[in-house]
Order: C-alpha cells, then structure tokens, then sequence
C-alpha cells in the first residue's frame, strides 16, 4: 500500500546512478511526483462500494492499485511467498490537446507500475521485477467494469467471480495462481474513506481482502514447478491525495492468524522517529466484526536490524502488543522476517518481506507481510 | 649572413606586392577547395550518420513489415510472449512550412529506455506532456534555435496523414532548466514525439512500421521463428547500408573533384615560383657575387615556398570553413533528395583534416618550389647565361616525361580494362590518365611550337612569338598543362552531367506512360509509403474518361539481399513497348506474360550492379503469403532510384496471399485527342470530395520535379568546376606574366629596332592566343576521355547508372572559347605592361 507516498517522497530526491532501463524508471517516478491534482476527482465524501464492481478501476483518480501478498506452502514443506502490485497513475486526469489528435489506441494519459517478488525460502532465493507500461496498445490496463488487470504477460483476471488468476514473472521464475476469496472485503478507515490528511479530499478509498485461499504452481528458474497452496491478501486503493510532508516513512503490518484473526496496522513514523497520529490499522476477528485500530491500542516496537546488500538497513524483527478494541486479553507476538534479505530492487527501494508470527513461547501462531519505507540511506 | 640573403629575397615583395599575391592565391584556393569539400563532405556523412543512428538506437535487429505497415497488436503479442527488449516504431517524413522535408521518429517513451533513450535525446523527453498531449512534438535542439520558435509554439506539418498543426516542445522549456548545456550543438536532426501522435501525423493508426529489437544472439533465430509470414527480422546494420554506401561513392566524386582543383592548383604554385626566381634572377646574381652559396640560394628559395606555404594554407584554412558552409547545404540537400533526410547542424573542422590539409598545402609549395629553387642555385654572376641551357634541359624532361607519360596511361587503361579497386580504382585510373595526358603535354607542345615556326617561317612576328614560346617551355609549358587541364574537366564534367541528363530526360519520356497521374498528397520523400483507396479505380475512370488505367506501389520488402525496394505494378498492356529493358532472358513479346503468370520480376540497372544481379538469376522476396524465390527475366534502365528497384506485377505479387490495401499511384491514359484540360478539373473536383487527399499531376509535372532534383545534385559540380577555371585563369596570368618579364630584354630590342607599343601588345597577346588555343585543343580529347571515363567507369561503379554518351557540342565550343578567351584575357596585363616599359633598363636587363 501507500506506494504513492513513496513516490512523491522520491520525486524531489537526487536520481541515483543506475543502469539505462531504470532511468525511464527514474523519469516516470518523477512524473508520479507531481502535485497538480487540478482535474483529477477526490476522495472527499464517504461512497456505497459494491462487489465485485469496485475490483474494477476508478477511473479519474489519480493513482489506484491492486496490492497482492501471500505466503504459500510447497508439497514437501517449502516455504515460498510472493509479492504483486498493479499501479495505475493518471499522468492526467484525461488527453489535452486538440482531440483530432486522440484518435490512436496508444493514447491514453495513464501508465502502469508495476512490481513483483517471490521468496524462495529453501533455495535461499528473493528476486523482485520492475516493470513501467503505458495504458495503451493493449499493452497495459485495467477492463471495465471489472475483469482483468494487466501489464503485458503479468494479469490478474476473473474479478468479476469468485475465482481469480494471477499470472505473473520474477526473473525466470514462473507463478500461476488461483485465488478464491475466503473472507468478504472489509472497509478501511470510515467505511472505506481512509483520511490521509487534514484537507477534505487528503484520503483515498480503500478496503481489503484479507483472507485469500490460495492454489496454484511456482515454477522455479530450473523450469521444476511446484504445486504450491497458501494464503493471500489484497488491498485496494483508489485516491488523488499527497501525503503530510512530516513523515519520514512507515512500517506496514497484514498479519493473518492461524486461529483466522486478521490485523493490519501502519505505523507512520515521523521525522523525528515518533508515531504520527495518523497511523492506524483494523481488527479483523474471524467471528466478529471488524474494528478499527488506533496507535493507543498498539505497541510496535523493533528488536533487531538486518543490512540488505545494498547497504540499506531495515528491522527485520518486531515485538507487537495490541489491545484489542472489542476488549479482550493483550496479545503479544514477535513478527520475525522469514528471510533477512527482502529488499524491493526497483527504482524506489522499500522491503516488502513475508514474516512468521510467534507468540510468548516462540511458536509459530501466524503469518502475515511487512513493509518498511523510509529506511534508505541508513 | 643568412639574413641579408633573407631581407634581399624578400624585398621583391615590397616593391612588387600584387605579384607576389599571386603565389598566395594558388595556395589558397587549392587549400580551400579541398577543405571545404572535406568539410562539407565530413559533416554530411556526420549528419547522415548521426540521423542512422537516431533512427536505429541500440536495436540489434529491427522487426520489419510491408510499406505500409503492420498491425499494432503484433507489437501486444510479442510484449505479451515476454519479448520486452523491443520498442515500437512510427516513423516517416514530414515537410515544413518553408519547404524542407524533416524525418518524425514516433516512439512509445516508456519503452524507449533500452534504446535511444537514456544517451542523450529522449532521456530528456518530458515524457508526462507527449504522452498526455497528443499532437505535440520536440524539435531538435539545433532546429529550435535557428528557426527562433518558441516554446510551444505551432506549426503546420505536411506528412502522410494531411497537413496538420503541431505543438512544438522546447526540452529546455519544459524542463525548466536554465542549462541548456547539455544539448552540445549536436541536438539530433530527429523530431521525436509520442507514437500516438506519430500515428495521426503519418496516417498509421493502428499501425506500426517497425519494432526495434535488443537479441543476444542466441535470441536471433528464435524470435525469427516467431514471426508471422509478412514480418522480418532484420540486422540493423543492413538497414541503410545501400544508402550509406551510395552518399559514401556521391562523396567519393565530389573528393576527386577538389583534388583536381588541388592539382591545378599545384601547376599554379609551380609557376608562381617559377616566376618569382626568374624576377630575381639579378639579386640572386649579386648574392652569389658577395659570396652566398649555391645552398644558402636554394635554402631562401625554399625559405620563402614554406613561408608562402604556410601563410598561403593559413589563409586557404579560413576560406576553406568558409566556403564549406556553401557546400555542406548542397552536398546535405544532395543526400536528402536522393537517401535520407538528414539535417546538418553546422561545419565542424576536423583537427585531422585540418592537419592533412596543412600538410597538403605546406608540403605542395615546397615541392612545386624545388624545381624553381635549384634553377635559383645554378645561377652562376649577373652575366650568367643560365636561361638558354635551362631551356634545351626543359626540352629534354619534355621527352623523358612523355615517356614517363606513357607508362602512367598505360598503367591507368590497365585499371580500366581489369576493373580492379572498383570505384577507387576508377578514380585512380582517371588521375593516372589525367597525369600521363599532362605529362605528354610539354613535348606536344614543343613539337608543335616547332611545326608552327615552320609554318610561318617568313612572316616575321609569328614567327617571332611562336620562337619565343617555345625557347621558355618551362614556363610555357606548364601554365598551358593547367589550363587544359581545367578546361579539360570542365568538358569531362559537361559531359558526364549531359549525357547524365539526358539520359534522365529521355527515360523519364519513356517512363512515364500515362497521361495524368494520381498520387497522395504528401511530400515527395513520403509518397513512397502513401496509399490511395484500391476502389477509387471505376471513379477516376469515369471522370477522367480514361482508356486504361494502371497502378504502382512502392514498398520496402526483405530479400536475400537485404531490404530491397519493390515496385509493383499493374500496368497499361502495351506498357513492355515503352520499358527501356537492357537485357532479358527471352524476346520482350514474351516477358508480359511470364511476368504475369510466373514467380518473375524485373529489376533496374543499378539493382543489378548493386547486388550481382544477371538475368536468369533467382531472387528470394518476402510478399504476401511468405517467402519466394522470383526469377530476374530482365533488367531495365532507371534513374529513379539509385539503390535499385525490383519490379513485380500484382498479380505476380498477390498470387500467394492478400497484399496490402491502397496503391501508391494511379495512371491514366486518356484517349487520343482527349482534353486533358477538362479531365484534370473533372478529376480534381471529384478528389477534393474525397477522404484522401490526392492529386493530378501530368507527366511533365514529374519531368519538371525530377529535373529540378537532378540539377541539384549537380549544381555543388558547377560550383566546383568554375573554381577550377579561376584557378587555371590565375595560373595562365602568371605564366603569362612571367614570360613576358623573361622576355623583356626581347621586346626591348625589338622595340629600339623599331616596333611600335602597338606591336608589342599584338606580340604579347598572341602569344596568349597560341597557348590558349593549344590548350583549348588538347583539353578537347581529354575532356571527353574524362566524360567517357566519368560515365563508363565512375558512375557504373558509384551508382549502377549506365547512360548514353553524349557530346554536348555546345559546352564543348563554350569551354575551348572560354579557354582561348581567358589565356587572351590573360595577355592584356603583359602586353599592356611590355608596350609601356621604359627601354634602357629593359635593355640593361639580364637575360
């Protein structure tokens, strides 16, 4: 989530040496920086969502995405988890110009970003893609009212049902997917008007899918596949807003329990390394209703830091209390990576990492996703 | 010591200061001459360069489809397979307001990093505006400034898709920056914009016309695979390379242009210096009198042809970027009209050329200031009689240089014959011929000298100017080598470029075998890739009330030679009677048919040359349906495209699968007696309601373009040819001159014996007559080896052109008056300088 944060923190930053193919990165992340909302619709009054519509675009919002995570078991207990978001960024809110110029199917004022991962526990693997696609050709989009959403050869399709696919590529790793929902969509914020600022219209809209049951192959470099099942979580996000300048980054939590508790938290952390007040999360219990989190209830702390290969270094271990908001005993877990090295190599770096719940007594009760921004740079 | 010799040599060029110019400017004008054409020559194939690789990028491969294009979706599938180094391409030609066709390279931006990007051009592309704005474009950095549009600014752009009004992006502008820096005066010639805008400009929606492609090698044959039947993978290096080689072999001739006027500019310095020992042949005398050696003589003379060298190379150095920027438009429009459109962003001096150049400039006064210089240093005293031993010596070098003579015109007919060293062979050839004709010159000249007194033995002052001539033949001589060796290219030239022309003309008659035409409304260098509606065939007919109609399409297809051009036609029936065919597999009654029911085609003269092509060979041609192999039954003669055609009839062409919609052009033959008036309005009155714009144009209209192109391309070897003939009048002036100053004592005496100034003048200038008529005479069968060399070896090898020999009588008579006129021209200074010189010091005078 919150990746355009990420990008308009980037977009005034000194552009890094890199190689030739991720300049056009660099270029378009500048162009995602923009703050010339003029045009483009807001999320500034509470709406009605209606499924499976609202898994289609929104066209008009500046930025939308399609953010997928999920943690997935091999036949002989490998350990594998992968890492997908479709990002949809209006350049413009619609073509300028003279419309005796719009006549080509390659005109469109949208781009895509979009990024993959996969961990591949057991042979020590982490890889992650970068891909940028204009909307147009064919070559990148989203169906309306609501089907498929694509960038070339990576798609996720069948949205309008109950089963969806996910294709996608890391490096010459292979992941097809199926995806059956297991938990109806749940509104974030107040219902679904998620406020990311003091200004009417500084929020976005936004709801997840926690509980996703998973099935499907990994196919690994070698060209072996692997008939993995697992566990997946989607988070949809649809707005035109930037995000306060006091924020340094966050610490993003989707954890899912094995006795089917689901809990997402952020923490944004501000310049001077407190918890912004902004920061919330939900409380998603598998036999009751959901609630919302607020940083009073939450005690993030961070145990251990691990140095990635590029030289970032990002905590790799958490101790987590909550109460919960419909009372309750405390819960206590540690949140451990389950791989140190996680790091997205894209053009704006974050870690994005699959993680294991333990609880007092160190045993395993859970699994979930981080992801830390912020931390580049020491 | 040294500097009293140095102040008394040069203190001639106080007293006598025009003279003495007289040697710069030979140096000068050569040094210029050949700089500039360098120059020129070096920044076109820069521009031409620069623009190939604009086009091309990084690609390894390019994935090509007909003429017309291909469909978008291929360029889906092949991203959707995971082929993700490729980036699709719309490109084509556009014409500006003011005329001059510009090259519109559409690309999708975000796909373009692999490829042009990041280096320099599109990197900087302010992708969020072409992108979100269709219809705007970024211009060249170069172009920007030059024409003084602004950010922002419209223009009109005339390209396939009709005239439309862009939006101009200045990438400083939008970017916001104030360091135009980074844009080192080499901005590109490219207009690059978003490739949806592309596709409105260029008529191409839903179209692409190529895919760039980055393969490792091993990538190569895979991808090949892939491709459907009417797409071709295609190295890069093999796109443009005909036309490359063609602007290389049009530089070629313009090179050996320049160092022909190099080499009249030699002669030129050879008798300048030549002149300014014989000037001072009196303070040589008395230098060796005080006691200077002969080697400190020889050294001064040298001295001085470093100094005019040096000074001379200097000055020609400055003329010469000068006179390029002249050129560097002509040889660039040269290369636009005939290869690419190529824009030059300015004269960039070389250090290497300028370094050869100084070289070449320094090093041909030293030489040409040797022989002078060891003349100087035989000077014996003042009384010293020098002069009539250096003369029976110059007549013996004629003898032995008329043997050297024959060795070189037997080595260069030895080139000709064996065909070795192809195009360069061929110059070298022509500059030995040249050389062994010039060396023979002196001894001809002798001999006929020698006949002439015979001839006039009795009449007194003939017989007196002819003696006299030929008694300085180491003046005479040389300064009559240069002028017939000007006048000489002058006729080579005249010759090459007239029968060039009209042969152009008279093929241009045969080609064209309607009566009206009808082709898109694009500018010429985009037409190629124009298309009308098949359907408008049954209209244009009623209208026009036309007997037969017949259609051609130009296109680009993948042969086993590369990217060949192919024509096809569906032609009138009796269309074989007009073709110029050269050679044919089988009578011309018979090719109609087999063309039309067989795998056959025809190609034109320069495409045989080009690929080795006879008939009876096979080609292998991509078409509609896949790949197959054609048979050559003939080839014929044309001047349209200089890389070559093959020609094809639709039926031939359409027989394996469906081919393109739309023909490039319709023909029309009206009846006899038509009013082509009246057919023309009816035309134009039906096509102004039509989708596409089109036009009727007559062939006169295309003769009358095709010309206009044709003199262009010639007008750079005008330019050059009169600047030989200033050189050669410079260089007859001085001769002149200086014979006339050795003859002084001469005139003197004859004048004390009582000729009149009158008669004087009368002497002077007809020796100028003699020499001019002499080298007016021999530069005639020179001038036309030279045209025939030019077109049976030159040009063949260059372009593939054979053509008529014609001899343009005209210019021919024009050059030899020209030649006469201007040694006469030459005489009027001596003569009027020899009628008024006071006697007594004449008389004084040394010999």
């Amino acid at each position: 989530m919150l990746l355009v944060g990420l990008l308009a923190a980037c977009g005034g930053a000194e552009p890094p040496e890199r190689a030739d193919a991720e300049v056009t990165g660099l270029r378009v992340s500048e162009a995602l920086g923009g703050e010339d909302t003029t045009g483009f619709r807001r999320a500034d009054a509470p709406r009605a969502f209606e499924f499976p519509r609202d898994h289609g675009p929104h066209p008009g919002f500046r930025n939308e995405w399609w953010y997928l995570t999920g943690n997935l078991d091999g036949p002989e207990g490998e350990r594998f988890a992968f890492h997908v978001t479709f990002f949809r960024v209006g350049l413009a809110p619609a073509l300028a110009g003279d419309t005796a110029w719009h006549a080509s199917a390659w005109a469109s004022p949208d781009l895509w970003m979009v990024h993959t991962a996969v961990l591949d526990r057991d042979a020590g693997f982490h890889a992650s893609a970068e891909r940028f696609v204009r909307d147009g050709g064919g070559l990148a989009g989203a169906t309306e009212p609501v089907g498929r959403v694509w960038a070339e050869d990576w798609e996720l399709a069948g949205l309008e049902g109950e089963r969806w696919t996910l294709r996608f590529t890391v490096e010459d790793y292979v992941l097809s997917l199926e995806l059956e929902p297991a938990r109806e969509p749940v509104l974030q914020g107040e219902a679904g008007l998620s406020q990311k600022g003091p200004e009417p219209g500084d929020a976005s809209y936004y709801y997840s899918m926690p509980r996703i049951a998973v099935a499907g192959e990994v196919r690994r470099a070698s060209g072996v596949a692997l008939d993995v099942t697992g566990q997946a979580w989607m988070d949809r996000e649809w707005s035109t807003s930037a995000l306060a300048e006091d924020q340094a980054g966050w610490d993003w939590f989707a954890l899912q329990l094995d006795d089917g508790l689901d809990v997402m938290y952020y923490q944004l952390r501000r310049l001077d390394g407190e918890a912004h007040a902004l920061s919330k999360g939900r409380w998603m219990p598998a036999d009751a209703g959901d609630a919302l989190l607020e940083p009073e209830q939450v005690q993030l702390e961070p145990t251990r830091y691990a140095t990635q290969p590029s030289g970032n270094r990002y905590p790799v271990e958490w101790s987590l209390r909550i109460e919960p908001p419909g009372g309750g005993p405390v819960r206590e877990w540690t949140v451990v990576a389950v791989r140190e090295e996680q790091e997205m190599d894209t053009v704006v770096r974050y870690w994005e990492g699959a993680v294991d719940i333990l609880d007092a007594d160190g045993e395993p009760v859970g699994r979930g996703f981080v992801e830390l921004t912020g931390y580049e740079d020491g | 010591m040294s500097g009293l010799v140095l102040r008394a040599w040069l203190r001639d060029w106080r007293r006598r200061p025009l003279q003495r110019l007289l040697t710069l400017v030979g140096v000068i004008i050569g040094v210029a001459v050949v700089l500039a054409v360098d120059l020129a020559n070096q920044s076109a194939q820069h521009a031409f360069d620069r623009s190939m690789d604009e086009v091309a990028g990084a690609a390894t491969h390019q994935v090509l489809g007909p003429a017309s294009g291909f469909d978008e979706g291929f360029y889906r599938d092949l991203r959707m397979a995971g082929w993700r180094d490729t980036a699709p391409i719309v490109e084509g030609p556009a014409r500006l307001p003011d005329g001059s066709t510009i090259y519109v390279l559409g690309v999708d931006p975000l796909a373009e990093g692999p490829f042009r990007g990041a280096a320099s051009d599109i990197g900087d592309a302010p992708v969020q505006r072409l992108v979100t704005e269709p219809g705007t474009i970024l211009p060249p950095a170069g172009w920007l400034r030059d024409s003084g549009k602004a950010h922002e600014a419209r223009l009109e752009l005339d390209a396939a898709g009709g005239e439309r009004e862009v939006t101009l992006i200045d990438r400083a502008a939008e970017r916001d920056e104030t360091d135009a820096e980074t844009d080192d005066g080499a901005g590109g010639s490219l207009w690059v914009t978003d490739i949806a805008t592309a596709q409105v400009l260029l008529d191409r929606l839903g179209r692409l016309d190529r895919i760039d492609v980055r393969l490792a090698d091993a990538e190569v044959g895979v991808l090949a695979e892939a491709l459907p039947a009417e797409l071709e993978l295609v190295p890069v290096e093999s796109r443009g390379q005909a036309a490359r080689e063609l602007a290389q072999a049009f530089r070629i001739n313009l090179t050996a242009m320049s160092l022909l006027a190099l080499l009249i500019a030699a002669f030129l310095i050879y008798n300048t210096q030549t002149f300014a020992v014989l000037r001072r042949r009196e303070v040589i005398a008395n230098l060796r009198l005080v006691g200077v050696g002969r080697r400190a003589i020889f050294g001064v003379v040298l001295l001085e042809a470093l100094l005019v060298g040096v000074i001379g190379t200097l000055l020609g150095a400055l003329l010469g970027v000068a006179l390029a920027q002249v050129l560097v438009a002509q040889v660039a429009q040269t290369v636009t009209d005939h290869f690419f459109a190529v824009a030059v962003t300015g004269v960039m001096p070389r250090p290497l050329a300028l370094a050869a150049v100084f070289l070449l400039g320094v090093g041909l006064s030293l030489a040409a200031a040797l022989a002078p210089a060891w003349e100087a240093a035989r000077v014996a005293s003042p009384a010293g009689t020098g002069r009539g031993g250096l003369e029976r010596r110059a007549r013996g070098w004629a003898a032995w240089l008329a043997l050297a003579s024959i060795v070189l015109l037997l080595a260069g007919v030895g080139l000709i014959v064996t065909g070795a060293g192809a195009l360069v062979g061929g110059f070298v050839a022509l500059f030995l011929l040249i050389a062994g004709f010039v060396l023979l010159l002196p001894w001809v000249l002798a001999w006929t000298l020698r006949g002439l007194a015979a001839g006039v033995r009795g009449v007194t002052m003939p017989r007196i100017a002819v003696r006299s001539l030929e008694r300085s033949l180491s003046r005479s001589a040389p300064a009559t080598s240069a002028l017939t060796l000007a006048l000489a290219a002058a006729i080579g030239v005249a010759v090459m470029v007239g029968s060039f022309r009209g042969s152009v003309e008279q093929w241009l008659g045969q080609a064209l075998t309607s009566d009206l035409y009808v082709v898109p409304a694009a500018p010429a260098s985009a037409r190629a890739g124009a298309r009308l509606p098949e359907d408008w065939t049954a209209d244009l007919v009623a209208r026009s009330g036309a007997v037969s109609v017949s259609t051609g399409s130009s296109q680009e297809v993948v042969s086993d030679h590369g990217l060949v051009d192919l024509y096809v036609v569906r032609p009138h029936a009796d269309w074989l009677d007009y073709l110029p065919l050269l050679e044919a597999v089988a009578a011309r009654g018979t090719l109609g048919d087999r063309l039309a029911a067989e795998d056959a085609v025809l190609v034109t003269e320069p495409f045989a040359a080009h690929h080795d092509v006879a008939p009876g060979d096979r080609l292998s041609l991509v078409v509609p349906g896949g790949q197959r192999a054609f048979e050559v039954l003939g080839i014929y003669r044309d001047y349209g495209n200089p890389s070559g055609t093959v020609l094809m009839t639709q039926a031939a062409f359409a027989r394996g699968g469906v081919p393109p919609d739309g023909v490039g052009s319709f023909g029309l033959r009206l009846p006899d007696g038509a009013d082509a008036e009246q057919a023309v309005e009816q035309l134009e009155a039906w096509l102004a309601d039509q989708d596409h714009a089109a036009l009727v144009t007559r062939p006169g209209d295309i003769e009358q373009e095709s010309m206009a192109i044709f003199d262009r391309t010639f007008a750079i070897t005008h330019l050059l040819r009169v600047i030989t003939l200033v050189v050669a009048f410079i260089a007859i002036l001085g001769a002149l001159i200086a014979l006339q100053m050795e003859r002084a004592r001469e005139f003197a005496t004859l004048r004390s014996l009582g000729l009149l100034p009158g008669g004087v003048r009368g002497l002077v200038v007809l020796q100028g007559g003699v020499l001019g008529v002499f080298a007016a005479l021999a530069a005639i069968p020179l001038g036309l080896g030279m045209g025939w060399l030019l077109i049976e070896v030159i040009n063949r090898e260059a372009f593939g052109w054979g053509m008529d020999l014609r001899l343009p009588w005209i210019e021919v008579g024009e050059t030899v008056l020209l030649g006469i006129g201007a040694a006469l021209l030459a005489s009027v200074i001596p003569a009027w300088r020899m009628a008024r010189m006071r006697l007594v010091p004449a008389l004084r005078e040394v010999p």
